[in-house]
């Protein structure tokens, strides 16, 4: 599975949905769709370091790299990136 | 040196410590004289116990329950583990700090093994136990009713746990059959002596880890320039009681909190996130911006977390542990229909 495939899985399962219509694009805005409370950020957070070995530090604790689907992908690929240059 | 933490749970050998003699060479053991009392007066001071005891499980459980002590233990660990394995297990179950865990064993290998692992937790010889109610640890300054109704709030909690862990299917669904009803009202004199203990008792969500004593809590209250605010839980398998308090500055400019605090026992109901929101809301609604102070306190990353998922920025810092976290309102969550909040 691509990256994105596994983030929209894992933000499907976990955010609790205003709307229970809706579907989950990858560029949508997961903030207005979903109450993102403390439990989905804590799970976010743990997941994206343990699925991707990575690790989410204090200064990338910013909402713009959480906002959608794609964006955490974006992310994820760029924190991996950094690791490639180092090793 | 910073004061020994108060105790929140007492783990307890059982041979030749809560009884004399050994259960596995006879049956016949004799419960240490008024070790009953001490164990129902410190659950009543809202102290929990556990059991961290090389025994046959069975046994020794139905041996508690022919003294009517059983009920008394939450997460007994009776096993033939090293007693710092239990005592991690017990820890971990609880969501507790093992500064917060006092260990008492007769068993001067058993209290060294746990303390080279666990170098927090206190560990005191069973001898002392007749003089365990005078322990400066196990003393809270106030006894409230949220302190007296712990243990049987724990056991809800065990209850609400394993529903959720058998339970297949959207977590929103499970949330939203738990019925959550979360009240956020202005605190009252009544509250401040729950609003110090849980200044003292919550580490995990605390964004600066200050403690407040009752009078500072109650200069607030009288001072126009302060909001003291108090919340309240319940949900289908009971009342969780006062387990959150916020404290805002009212600046010209801007709503400063200075105190923003959630029990960890409501950790995973995210009702937190909600008190945030409502904060959020009301400091758009004065037009002003809003701030927070915070501090790391080394064991506050999941408050940190929470703070920037809503939206919160880091500014200025008088230290590097010590900052002011800033924000600019463009994104202020609706309540989740899932929870009943209710505003006093």
């Amino acid at each position: 599975m691509q990256p994105s495939e596994r983030i929209r899985e894992f933000v499907k399962k976990n955010l609790s949905v205003y709307d229970d219509n809706v579907v989950l694009g990858d560029d949508d805005n997961i903030f207005e769709l979903g109450f993102v409370d403390s439990p989905f950020a804590i799970q976010l957070v743990c997941f994206i370091e343990e699925e991707f070995e990575i690790k989410v530090g204090d200064n990338d604790l910013d909402i713009d790299n959480f906002t959608s689907v794609n964006r955490i992908a974006e992310f994820v690929s760029k924190k991996k990136k950094v690791y490639e240059d180092i090793k | 040196m910073e004061k020994q933490k108060e105790t929140k749970c007492v783990v307890w050998d059982l041979d030749e410590t809560i009884w004399d003699g050994i259960l596995l060479e006879m049956d016949a053991v004799k419960l240490k004289p008024c070790i009953k009392e001490i164990i129902q007066t410190l659950d009543s001071r809202g102290i929990l116990h556990s059991i961290a005891s090389k025994n046959d499980y069975d046994d020794a459980m139905c041996k508690l329950k022919e003294f009517g002590l059983d009920e008394y233990f939450l997460y007994p660990e009776i096993n033939w583990n090293a007693k710092s394995v239990s005592i991690a297990n017990i820890r971990e179950n609880l969501n507790i700090h093992p500064e917060t865990i006092m260990f008492v064993d007769d068993n001067p290998l058993e209290r060294d093994e746990v303390q080279s692992e666990h170098p927090e937790v206190l560990c005191v010889d069973a001898s002392q136990y007749n003089s365990l109610l005078d322990h400066p640890c196990l003393n809270p300054r106030f006894i409230t009713a949220d302190s007296k109704r712990r243990r049987l709030m724990y056991l809800e909690d065990i209850e609400r746990k394993k529903d959720e862990s058998e339970y297949q299917g959207p977590k929103k669904e499970f949330i939203a059959s738990l019925n959550i009803h979360f009240t956020i009202s202005q605190a009252k004199e009544e509250d401040l002596q729950r609003a110090e203990e849980l200044t003292i008792r919550t580490n995990q969500l605390n964004a600066t880890g200050s403690t407040y004593s009752y009078d500072d809590l109650k200069m607030f209250l009288s001072s126009d320039k302060h909001r003291l605010l108090i919340c309240e839980m319940k949900d289908k398998y009971g009342a969780y009681g006062k387990i959150g308090l916020a404290l805002i500055e009212i600046m010209p400019d801007c709503y400063h909190l200075r105190l923003f605090l959630m029990s960890c026992r409501v950790m995973s109901h995210g009702v937190g996130s909600v008190l945030l929101s409502y904060i959020m809301k009301e400091t758009q609604k004065a037009g002003k911006k809003l701030r927070a102070d915070f501090r790391d306190t080394g064991r506050n990353r999941m408050t940190y977390i929470t703070f920037m998922f809503a939206n919160f920025k880091k500014t200025e810092s008088k230290d590097k542990d010590n900052f002011i976290l800033e924000n600019d309102l463009s994104i202020v969550q609706d309540f989740p229909s899932y929870i009943d909040v209710i505003i006093r």
